[in-house]
């Protein structure tokens, strides 16, 4: 058994994944098996395992401020389906930094995975969320993340699919704000031949003075299908939100879409947006270029850049 | 007798009907500081873009641009970057997430001796502060600029071409932008330094004046600079209606 999640180990580092995983609070899932898990004082951590899913939940005690980002990592090396439902509940005062990895490799894999988050009263919760796809892999991602956020609270969030081949993804986050609380949404993601990425940020700016921001950085480096729609509703009393997204065209069979939506009921809110479709700065390319490197590798240091 | 590691051969460029390099003809020497000293809409940064081959000019309406005995008319900009040529930017790109400590190497990658540090700390920069910072709009243009000289630094090329290197930069005084221009000599680059600022002359070991397109005198720079003063009505005339405006009151 040691051997099997050594091999696991080996290939998730081979992904990209960080070395620190194996010292910093963490959990693997491979497939539906969870095959490490390094526990936090203050952080409880549970699990269910079924045959077609993992049902995992974390709870981070009120007061407690986790000193290192604790670390998930969801992988699933070869073909077959993944499916992990996850509770996060932060209590009150209590502060907590959360890096999901999500490593797959060869085959045609369908992961799906649903969020379930509460940030309490002056909590605060940052994740982010990042892929590694290889090459070879067939991939479907379905990640959807529903939660709140209290008073004064503070949620983070970072979407990004490390590698230029993403697959058809299709991720939703739907967030309500209440009193003061602050929220921040980003998805960087790029595509080439055949992805397919659809974004979706829902923000309902329910209490006052909230605050929230909604930001795309999608890529479209070959034929590829990139959506992103940023709905933000502005309800509480001297609400504040943005919606943010750019999205960079590389080819003529591309096809981007960038969709902003603003809902205001209460005449002391505000909710702004901006959004911009366009190629790759030119001045960038040639500057690279003119320090030797060919056109696609000034474009994947551009790319990889934006994914940072 | 000298050898020229550039030559332009009767650069001309029509673009759209105007003809903005006149048939530019130029010899840089190895090892050489080769100033191009002209007024606003000379034809400077023209020049810059087809030695280049940026903003879509690579190759001129007619002439030749030769480098070490090849012809690059018509190469890519990094056919051209490959063969030892580089630029360092006016306006320099700036780039979101690439970090200087990251531009660097990228710039030096090929230079089997790079220290980057010690490029930093040629133009004026802490590497101590500096590497970890983002090449993007966090950098001043003074900073941007100070980091393009030191990636000229980390690539080391056999020929750079500085245009207008001295605009937005704080250099306290012509002696520390001398120190860098030195360290690139070092280094055994040759320097095509392209400038509206004649105190920059000093640093060069030839100059030219661009006048309207065309290379109207190559000499030392002291005779480069007295020929500019006398050609500054060039902004409001051209250098043919200029001369002919002598003639007459001569």
């Amino acid at each position: 058994m040691k051997d099997v999640k050594n091999g696991i180990l080996d290939n998730l580092f081979q992904l990209g994944l960080p070395k620190e995983i194996l010292t910093n609070p963490s959990m693997i899932i491979e497939g539906h098996d969870v095959v490490r898990e390094v526990p936090y004082p203050g952080i409880v951590l549970e699990k269910k395992i079924y045959e077609d899913r993992v049902d995992v939940s974390l709870t981070v005690l009120p007061d407690v401020k986790v000193d290192k980002p604790v670390h998930f990592c969801l992988s699933k090396l070869g073909t077959g389906d993944q499916l992990v439902n996850i509770e996060v509940n932060v209590g009150e005062n209590a502060d907590i930094k959360l890096v999901s990895h999500c490593a797959f490799k060869g085959g045609k894999i369908d992961h799906r995975s649903r969020t379930k988050f509460k940030v309490a009263k002056n909590a605060s919760l940052d994740v982010t969320e990042i892929h590694y796809h290889s090459e070879d892999t067939d991939i479907v991602i379905e990640a959807y993340a529903e939660g709140v956020v209290e008073e004064s609270g503070f949620y983070k969030s970072l979407f990004k699919i490390n590698t230029a081949k993403a697959g058809k993804v299709n991720i939703k986050y739907k967030v309500d704000v209440l009193d003061y609380a602050n929220v921040d949404l980003e998805a960087k993601i790029a595509g080439k031949d055949g992805d397919e990425i659809y974004v979706n940020d829902v923000i309902y700016l329910k209490g006052k003075h909230s605050r929230a921001i909604a930001k795309s950085r999608l890529m479209a480096l070959g034929n590829t299908v990139a959506e992103f729609y940023g709905e933000t509703y502005g309800f509480g009393d001297y609400s504040r939100g943005h919606i943010d997204c750019s999205e960079v065209i590389r080819s003529n069979e591309a096809k981007l879409k960038a969709v902003p939506i603003v809902v205001v009921n209460n005449e002391t809110a505000k909710v702004t947006h901006e959004a911009a479709i366009g190629s790759l700065d030119k001045k960038q390319l040639e500057t690279l270029m003119s320090r030797g490197l060919s056109e696609d590798e000034a474009v994947e240091v551009i790319v990889q850049g934006m994914l940072r | 007798m000298e050898m020229p590691v550039l030559t332009l051969n009767d650069v001309r460029l029509k673009i759209e009907g105007k003809e903005i390099l006149k048939g530019v003809s130029l010899n840089v020497n190895k090892g050489e500081i080769h100033a191009i000293l002209g007024p606003n809409g000379a034809g400077k940064s023209t020049l810059a873009s087809i030695l280049m081959g940026i903003n879509g000019l690579s190759a001129p309406t007619s002439g030749e641009i030769v480098l070490n005995g090849d012809l690059i008319n018509g190469l890519s900009i990094y056919e051209r970057a490959r063969k030892g040529l580089t630029l360092a930017w006016q306006e320099p790109a700036r780039f979101e997430g690439l970090t200087v400590e990251d531009f660097l190497k990228i710039s030096g990658r090929n230079n089997p001796e790079l220290n980057i540090e010690k490029c930093l700390l040629a133009v004026g920069l802490s590497p101590d502060v500096y590497l970890s910072r983002f090449v993007d709009d966090s950098l001043s243009g003074g900073e941007r600029k100070r980091v393009e000289l030191a990636s000229i630094l980390a690539l080391k090329p056999n020929f750079v071409i500085l245009d207008e290197i001295d605009s937005g930069i704080d250099f306290t005084s012509i002696e520390d932008f001398q120190a860098v221009l030195d360290d690139m000599k070092k280094d055994g680059m040759t320097i095509l330094m392209i400038t509206h600022n004649e105190k920059l002359l000093s640093s060069a070991d030839r100059a030219s004046l661009l006048c309207n397109g065309k290379i109207v005198k190559t000499s030392d720079p002291e005779t480069i600079k007295k020929r500019f003063e006398e050609c500054k009505v060039c902004e409001v005339l051209d250098f043919e209606q200029r001369e002919s405006h002598k003639e007459e009151v001569r």
